[in-house]
């Protein structure tokens, strides 16, 4: 539209008519370069966000998971040292056992959550996106397929 | 009040005249276009008439008497032994456009579309200065009717299709009508050209007034303003109309369009999309979100099929923007007759037509005329109250 007179009406038909003498100049095909990405967008996106194993919590739990609970016997030779040696002689006699369990346990723990952690990352990071993109690559081939048809069916009938 | 009981002294009030309006459109929402247009010609009449509506029902037989409808009084008829379906296939394997139906395929027609009983019968009861025929689809014995009477009628015909134009009984019914009003130019000159010369002057436009909220109009939805540029696409609106069923459109527009991004309305699902990021916008699928929608884009592209009254379309040319429409529907003789907007055929010329509205001289010379003929036609609910009583009671 090169040019338009500022006072004069426009007429809507006129620009239809141009716009078709336009394009019955050209025999090129209607634009064909579609994606139904609209669909997936949001899916993809929701492929790349940040791996569960990069977790605060995560680190946290590594960081702290090795704890020893009543640590080595306190030094010195006063009767308040002897007193706390007493006590954490004691201790270790009546709860030793316990502790190292739970040590054990949260070492357990720890490692547990660390290989699901890198097992979810595997999955939604490879798995789900594969599982996307052949669904995708699907959808593509079925409307390749159902254009083609259209076609076939609109030349057949332009023959009769 | 100085004592005596106070009496309140009604004021006299001169008896209002009678209308009654014969439709198969009657609902409580506006979801279909003939249904709202049946309810705001009876709410404008309503303003100096009492309105007596006469409903077609499909779903069977209904109580004697009326039912109160805000302020109008519901008459329900069954419509008895219609096959909605076949009549559908029917007519659209036997008609061609324009071409006259002979009497055995009308009288198929006829029986396939059923009957409802009584409504002649009950138009004499109701004693209705005025009858006004909303639609086309009129199952009933009108043709007895007219020949026995001398109410005054007026048919607002609304053919989404002009195929009801080749129906004899139907044109027999427009020949006795003292008034058609036509939802558009399109409709008017083909129920011209089957009233002769001698009766195309009856044929006026109805030129049905539509009230925006411009104020709430103003504001942009959520979100769409980090889109830049965008066209509206309209797929599907609203709940429960037609819609386009194809998906290429919205992907192939956004393949071509480039910078410009689309905001499609597909019935509740609303999106806008530009060449990488997609939003769903979090909104009620209204229609002043529509306009919402409209009123900040280059165009609107109304894909859906064709109505019988292209509201949207004017709603568009209201709010001051242009229109793309499917040729042949009731939006592109509007966007014809105001030169508001362009039409298409077929994809290539919705690619071409929509390129080219992103010309701004050209995008902003069709608003300019679009909105003036909007507003001159479709603008001033006032007026078209006081002209459809005009031409309604006479």
């Amino acid at each position: 539209m090169e040019y338009l007179p500022g006072d004069t009406r426009l007429d809507a038909e006129l620009v239809v008519e141009h716009l078709r003498a336009i394009l019955a100049g050209h025999a090129a095909e209607a634009p064909r370069q579609w994606s139904p990405q609209a669909t997936f967008d949001e899916l993809m996106r929701k492929m790349n966000r940040e791996p569960i194993h990069l977790h605060p919590a995560i680190h946290h739990l590594h960081h702290y998971w090795n704890m020893e609970a009543l640590g080595p016997p306190p030094a010195g030779r006063g009767p308040k040292a002897r007193v706390k040696r007493f006590v954490h002689r004691y201790l270790e006699h009546a709860l030793g056992t316990y502790f190292r369990q739970e040590l054990e346990y949260r070492a357990a723990l720890a490692q547990s959550i660390d290989a699901l952690a890198y097992r979810i990352d595997e999955v939604t990071s490879a798995d789900e996106r594969n599982l996307l993109e052949l669904v995708r690559a699907d959808l593509f081939d079925l409307a390749r397929h159902v254009e083609a048809s259209c076609e076939r069916l609109g030349a057949s009938l332009e023959s009769r | 009040m100085s004592g005596g009981a106070h009496r309140a002294i009604a004021p006299h009030r001169a008896k209002r005249p009678t209308v009654a309006l014969v439709t198969r459109h009657w609902g409580g929402g506006d979801d279909e276009e003939s249904a709202a247009t049946a309810r705001l010609v009876a709410g404008a009449l309503s303003r100096h008439a009492e309105v007596e509506v006469v409903h077609l029902s499909p779903t069977g037989d209904h109580p004697a008497g009326a039912l109160a409808d805000s302020v109008f009084r519901v008459h329900r008829i069954g419509i008895k032994a219609a096959m909605p379906a076949r009549a559908g296939i029917a007519r659209a394997a036997l008609t061609r456009r324009g071409a006259p139906l002979g009497a055995a395929a009308s009288a198929l027609l006829d029986r396939l579309g059923g009957q409802a009983p009584g409504v002649g019968e009950r138009l004499d009861a109701i004693e209705a200065r005025a009858v006004v025929l909303v639609g086309h689809d009129q199952p009933w014995d009108h043709a007895g009717w007219a020949a026995a009477g001398h109410t005054r009628c007026i048919a607002i015909p609304l053919l989404g299709d002009s195929n009801a134009l080749a129906l004899d009984g139907f044109c027999r019914l427009l020949e006795r009508c003292d008034v058609v009003l036509s939802a558009h130019p399109g409709e008017a000159r083909a129920v011209q050209t089957v009233l002769g010369p001698e009766r195309a002057g009856r044929v006026v436009p109805l030129d049905l007034a539509f009230t925006i909220n411009r104020a709430a109009a103003r504001h942009r939805l959520f979100g769409v303003r980090w889109f830049g540029r965008y066209v509206v696409l309209l797929r599907g609106f609203p709940t429960g109309a037609p819609r386009l069923e194809r998906t290429i459109t919205h992907e192939m527009l956004r393949a071509v369009l480039g910078r410009v991004s689309v905001a499609e309305v597909d019935v509740e699902r609303w999106r806008i999309t530009d060449g990488e990021n997609t939003l769903l916008l979090p909104v009620n699928p209204s229609r002043v979100n529509l306009w919402r929608l409209m009123e900040h884009a280059v165009a609107t592209i109304d894909v859906r099929p064709g109505g019988p009254l292209g509201r949207e379309a004017i709603e568009s040319m209201l709010l001051g923007t242009p229109v793309l429409v499917p040729e042949a529907t009731a939006a592109m003789e509007h966007a014809r007759a105001a030169s508001g907007g362009l039409w298409f055929a077929d994809l290539r010329e919705l690619v071409a037509a929509t390129k080219a509205l992103l010309d701004y001289p050209l995008r902003n010379r069709l608003a300019e005329q679009g909105e003036a003929y909007a507003l001159a036609h479709h603008g001033e609910m006032a007026p078209f109250v006081e002209r459809l009583n005009g031409l309604v009671l006479g």
